[in-house]
């Protein structure tokens, strides 16, 4: 789940950015936001010198009474408003939490759909990154062991987890080899093409 | 005497040209170089330099024969991998690489070999070959390899400040060292340890956006030009060894030749980072899994874009987006959304992967003909009207 940083979030977030009060992950989504939103830019400028502005002025002084009237009007509010405050501000959002924490449960419990969907976007990253690694191969000042030594490492991750299995593929027969070091039982037939993945 | 004299000379002077053509390929490097001799006299504030090295590079690496020991060090979020190889080259094509066991890569002995046409990969300890054919033995690839390397200059030129840091001793050889800093915040930085005598590059160093280092790999022990012969480069394969076929991405095309070709609409990011071009798109070749892929590069990085129809179909909403890192240092973003699955691997940081995954419209869902919008019905309504009133 990510942070959708529109520009409405970062605005909401500039005074805490200014102020120095963003946590790293917050501050690198506001910088990078407002590296190319020259709107944003302008806003961040003009509350800063909002601020800059607002500090440059004095303190007003509060009058004596000031004090003793605050907390004399806090001491005032009746018992039936704060049972009122309590439902208002209490229960109701206790409530509506409790309801969605249950509702995800209720939900990936009773739906296959959803666990599927889950699994689907866990599985299948290899066959991706092993072609990302491949175009990589292509740029000028690639280090080619290394994306070699990746790319071999995500062919024996695929042909290891049977990977395309669940999509209509053929595997290699499973068993226990000579050695009995992999599980994976040998071919008898040297080079007998295995095609677990169609080529062109 | 005179004549045993001007001989000797004649018969020195023979031997000294044809150990020079023997070691053509040796000072072909050196004395291209703009740079001089001295260290003293090298202009570290020209970046034409800096440019002038990389560019011979990009172009020569290829063509210098040697016999080599490697580290290779990965960092990712779930630890550190890393391998110890032996690489013998041989120019143009051929290359033998013996991944050696260790713990820090949890893997054992690997071979592979290459001789520009197809590459074999040894994995002893599941007795299997997997062979893959190389991009480059495919028709009309080799045209277009030339135009791309241009390209990818012209590229890393714009997109990266290119800047001769310092020279090193590494490895008993003088260095080069070469930043590659992008202009651009997001992109990974590099930074290069380039032979003084041969275009070939010593040590690499690569950095996140954020600084981090995620991989440096380097030569232990380097000889230049060593006695190679062929056999060197023939896979002996024990008996009982199974053999694997890998699919190989076939030739990059524009975008509507591979939509037309994925038979389904792919739709593309509204927002790409600054810098980055798309350079064509590809095919999957995982016949149940289709994907086109659309490679997206800023010369010397790239972005994989990658557009399936879903396995499950109509969800309706866009998803959430998944954000993991690989450990290749790479990073991924996953979504699915009307009837799409969603990938992007790339080393750029994630939020602007995230941000290009947002920028992605999907107009209906594939296998689905296009839904005419409203404004186009109104329209036909009106100019229906029109024609009878008339």
């Amino acid at each position: 789940m990510i942070r959708n940083m529109t520009c409405e979030k970062v605005r909401s977030l500039l005074s805490a950015y200014i102020d120095s009060e963003l946590d790293y992950q917050e501050l690198r989504q506001v910088e990078l936001h407002l590296l190319d939103c020259t709107y944003c830019q302008e806003e961040c400028r003009s509350l800063r010198a909002t601020k800059d502005l607002l500090g440059m002025l004095e303190s007003p002084q509060l009058p004596r009474e000031f004090w003793p009237e605050l907390k004399e009007r806090i001491n005032s509010h009746s018992v039936s408003e704060f049972y009122r405050r309590l439902l208002v501000r209490v229960l109701v959002p206790a409530c509506a939490l409790l309801a969605l924490a249950i509702l995800p449960i209720a939900l990936s419990s009773n739906t296959g759909a959803s666990k599927g969907l889950t699994e689907a976007k866990t599985d299948l990253v290899e066959p991706y990154i092993r072609e990302y690694v491949i175009s990589e191969l292509d740029r000028p000042f690639s280090d080619k062991t290394s994306l070699g030594f990746v790319a071999t490492a995500q062919a024996v991750t695929m042909y290891s987890s049977d990977l395309l299995e669940p999509y209509g593929h053929p595997t290699p027969h499973k068993g226990v080899t000579p050695s009995g070091q992999t599980g994976r039982k040998t071919q008898i037939d040297a080079f007998k093409r295995v095609m677990f993945l169609s080529p062109k | 005497m005179v004549k045993r004299l001007a001989a000797v000379t004649i018969l020195c002077l023979l031997i000294a040209s044809s150990l020079a053509t023997l070691q053509g390929p040796r000072t072909v490097f050196a004395s291209k170089l703009p740079l001089p001799e001295r260290s003293g006299d090298i202009s570290f504030s020209d970046p034409e330099v800096a440019i002038s090295i990389i560019e011979q590079v990009a172009e020569k690496s290829g063509s210098v024969s040697y016999k080599a020991t490697k580290t290779v060090i990965l960092w990712h979020p779930s630890g550190t991998s890393a391998c110890i190889s032996n690489i013998i080259h041989k120019a143009p094509n051929f290359t033998k690489t013996e991944y050696l066991p260790s713990s820090a890569s949890a893997c054992g002995f690997r071979t592979v070999i290459s001789d520009g046409k197809s590459t074999w990969h040894y994995e002893p300890s599941l007795q299997v070959v997997f062979h893959m054919p190389e991009t480059s033995s495919l028709p009309g690839n080799d045209k277009s390899e030339g135009s791309q390397k241009t390209r990818d200059m012209l590229l890393i030129k714009a997109n990266y400040k290119i800047s001769l840091v310092s020279t090193e001793n590494l490895v008993g050889r003088q260095a080069y060292v070469i930043g590659l800093e992008p202009r651009y915040p997001g992109n990974p930085s590099r930074r290069i340890w380039v032979d003084k005598e041969y275009p070939f590059i010593l040590k690499t160093e690569q950095y996140r956006p954020d600084g981090t280092m995620s991989s440096v790999s380097f030569y232990n022990q380097i000889e230049f030009f060593p006695e190679l012969s062929d056999d060197l480069f023939r896979l002996d394969i024990p008996p009982n060894v199974a053999k694997v076929e890998l699919p190989v991405s076939g030739d990059l095309m524009p975008l509507d030749r591979l939509e037309r070709e994925a038979d389904f609409p792919i739709p593309v990011p509204g927002f790409i980072p600054t810098g980055y071009v798309i350079e064509g798109g590809i095919l999957s070749l995982y016949k149940t899994f289709p994907a086109a892929h659309i490679r997206l590069t800023d010369g010397l990085n790239t972005i994989s874009y990658f557009v399936s129809p879903g396995i499950i179909r109509d969800t309706g909403v866009q998803d959430n987006i998944l954000s993991m890192s690989d450990i290749s240092g790479a990073n991924i973003v996953k979504w699915s959304g009307k009837g799409y699955d969603f990938t992007l691997v790339s080393e750029v940081d994630q939020l602007l992967l995230e941000k290009m995954a947002r920028s992605v419209s999907v107009a209906h869902a594939p296998g689905k003909p296009p839904q005419k919008p409203f404004s186009q019905y109104l329209s036909r309504f009106f100019y229906q009207l029109f024609l009878i009133d008339r």
